[in-house]
């Protein structure tokens, strides 16, 4: 354990538990209170007060809890979609094979964000569309790396061991091959997990994303636009809070990579 | 679409068909389809101005800023990168790996913000937003360079720090594997400088991996400027199609996504094409026995 991966951890595990916990608290991140319209952060408000007069630490922890939403949601999406069609790819391989990865090469291509952006615009902005959305349009490349995978796997002794012993296809795809390729998948969903939240930031920012009074990051940025040069607390916590996250996420994903892959700590590299 | 309520229904019937909205979807599409290839990329719903002028106005700017950026970003990564590799977990590689992982992780639309909030509003060094003052329209060409260069600098700078955080990962780690081989050893062995094996022996091969990663990275640099256009005001495709999202001005942003998968692939090719030509072997693959 190095000590990337304890902050990672800690900084996560608090923001969850802090998430998850905080309806349980009487408080109203919406309530707005005229005699604290902004406030730079004091005891009373630790982040400070936006310009409703709303608690900004307690509209950053219902924020949280959204983005930590959408990084587990839109990378399971993107998780199912990837993995099944890249091992499909990977294991039949021949004509299937080339064509998915000609039509991997096509959509790779696209400028997801703004094809992201005119999804939004031609559905209605809702939390549940954005982690559909940032799902469907990302799972290319954890498809190109588990084909990559399943490519090697399925020339090792033990698959030709399992098909000897006259197992079906199918359970040697899904209970011999699946679980070798799921190390790099686990550390790409941790780096997906960090794209998806800033996505979603980009989306709220752009007011395509979560509607307010709702809280999330991205929209409490939007929100601070109006008072950068008077109240730049707004700006500026927001901001904080997702860059940590996704630095967390980034560590844990090369941390776990170094922990997972015995290859690596023999280079001693880290991938990016 | 926002409108009047004045309008009649006969009226809006009218200009729903006159813009083909009152068929499928689908249909619709193979009727863009067909007009893209014979050249018409439609009008505006907006403005009613000819998409294709419309892209054309903006692509300038955006050329003229994401050519400098992937110029700067690559000065910038290639020896910083290079850097990390040779010096590998040293307290040089342990920072500039650490600030790397901290560029990766700020989104980029909101270092703008601060950038702006600092740079702009606190110390007033450059202007907020932007491309030229309307004032240096008469002005020399002198003078309107530097003034676009001071426009420029906030959007290059933070297009710069998203785009080298990843790329100098891909440096170091080709790098390593590099100076791992043997025939680094051999020329260690050989007694030549440290110096000389660095530049003559690693540095050309460190170059390859590089130009294909820079080719697949583009896609998000390329997304990421259109932010960054449309946090500065940049008057680049970015942000017309950012505005033609908000407008729901179908043409412009099909024309946009368009022009821009079409810079992606150029940039591969390009990516592709400079591969072969740092690397002889991919030219001639009958006699190439390492692939």
């Amino acid at each position: 354990m190095t000590p990337k991966l304890w902050f990672s951890i800690s900084f996560l595990g608090g923001l969850a538990i802090m998430a998850i916990l905080i309806p349980l608290l009487p408080w109203d991140p919406n309530a707005i209170n005229p005699q604290a319209m902004p406030q730079p952060p004091s005891w009373r408000h630790w982040f400070g007060t936006d310009d409703l007069g709303r608690d900004i630490f307690l509209r950053s922890l219902y924020g949280a809890r959204i983005s930590l939403m959408v990084g587990f949601v839109s990378v399971g999406i993107s998780l199912l979609i990837g993995v099944t069609i890249g091992l499909l790819s990977g294991f039949i391989g021949g004509l299937v094979d080339a064509i998915i990865m000609r039509l991997l090469d096509v959509l790779m291509a696209l400028p997801t964000l703004f094809l992201i952006l005119m999804v939004q615009v031609t559905l209605e902005p809702s939390i549940f569309n954005v982690m559909v959305v940032i799902g469907v349009t990302s799972w290319m490349g954890m498809a190109r790396l588990v084909r990559a995978e399943v490519l090697s796997i399925k020339e090792r002794a033990f698959v030709t061991a399992c098909r000897s012993r006259g197992l079906p296809e199918k359970t040697v795809l899904f209970k011999h091959i699946l679980p070798h390729t799921l190390n790099p998948v686990i550390v790409a969903a941790m780096l997906g997990m960090g794209g998806a939240i800033l996505v979603e930031s980009v989306l709220s920012f752009l007011g395509l994303g979560v509607q307010p009074p709702h809280a999330s990051w991205g929209n409490m940025l939007e929100n601070s636009l109006g008072f950068l040069r008077d109240a730049p607390w707004m700006a500026l916590i927001p901001g904080i809070l997702i860059t940590l996250t996704v630095l967390s996420l980034n560590f844990l994903g090369d941390g776990l990579w170094l922990l997972l892959d015995p290859k690596a700590k023999e280079n001693h590299v880290s991938h990016s | 679409m926002y409108m009047d309520p004045t309008v009649s229904q006969n009226d809006l019937e009218q200009v729903r068909k006159n813009l083909g909205l009152d068929q499928p979807l689908l249909i619709q599409y193979v009727l863009w389809l067909k007009q893209l290839l014979q050249g018409n990329l439609g009008y505006s719903y907006v403005t009613g101005k000819p998409v294709i002028q419309a892209i054309l106005e903006r692509l300038p700017a955006t050329l003229l800023l994401s050519i400098t950026s992937l110029i700067m970003i690559l000065l910038i990564t290639f020896p910083l990168g290079l850097l990390c590799g040779y010096k590998k977990d040293t307290w040089v590689d342990d920072s500039i790996t650490i600030i790397s992982f901290l560029g990766l992780s700020i989104p980029t639309f909101w270092l703008g913000l601060m950038f702006i909030l600092f740079f702009s509003l606190q110390l007033d060094w450059f202007p907020t937003s932007g491309f030229l003052d309307p004032m240096l329209l008469d002005a020399s060409w002198v003078q309107k360079a530097l003034n676009i260069l001071t426009h420029m600098m906030l959007p290059l700078l933070t297009i710069i720090i998203g785009g080298v955080a990843g790329l100098i990962r891909y440096n170091r780690f080709s790098m390593i594997k590099i100076l791992a081989q043997d025939y680094i050893a051999s020329a260690r062995a050989r007694g030549l400088t440290e110096r000389r094996i660095l530049f003559k022996h690693a540095l050309k091969n460190a170059l390859l991996p590089i130009i294909t990663i820079l080719g697949l990275d583009l896609p998000s640099l390329i997304s990421g400027s259109f932010i960054i256009e449309y946090i500065f005001s940049w008057p680049g495709m970015g942000q017309l199609g950012v505005q033609a999202v908000f407008q729901r001005d179908y043409p412009i942003l099909m024309a946009t996504i368009f022009f821009s998968s079409i810079l992606i692939i150029l940039g591969n090719l390009l990516a592709d094409v400079s591969y072969a030509y740092a690397d002889p072997r991919i030219s001639r693959p009958s006699n190439g026995d390492a692939a």
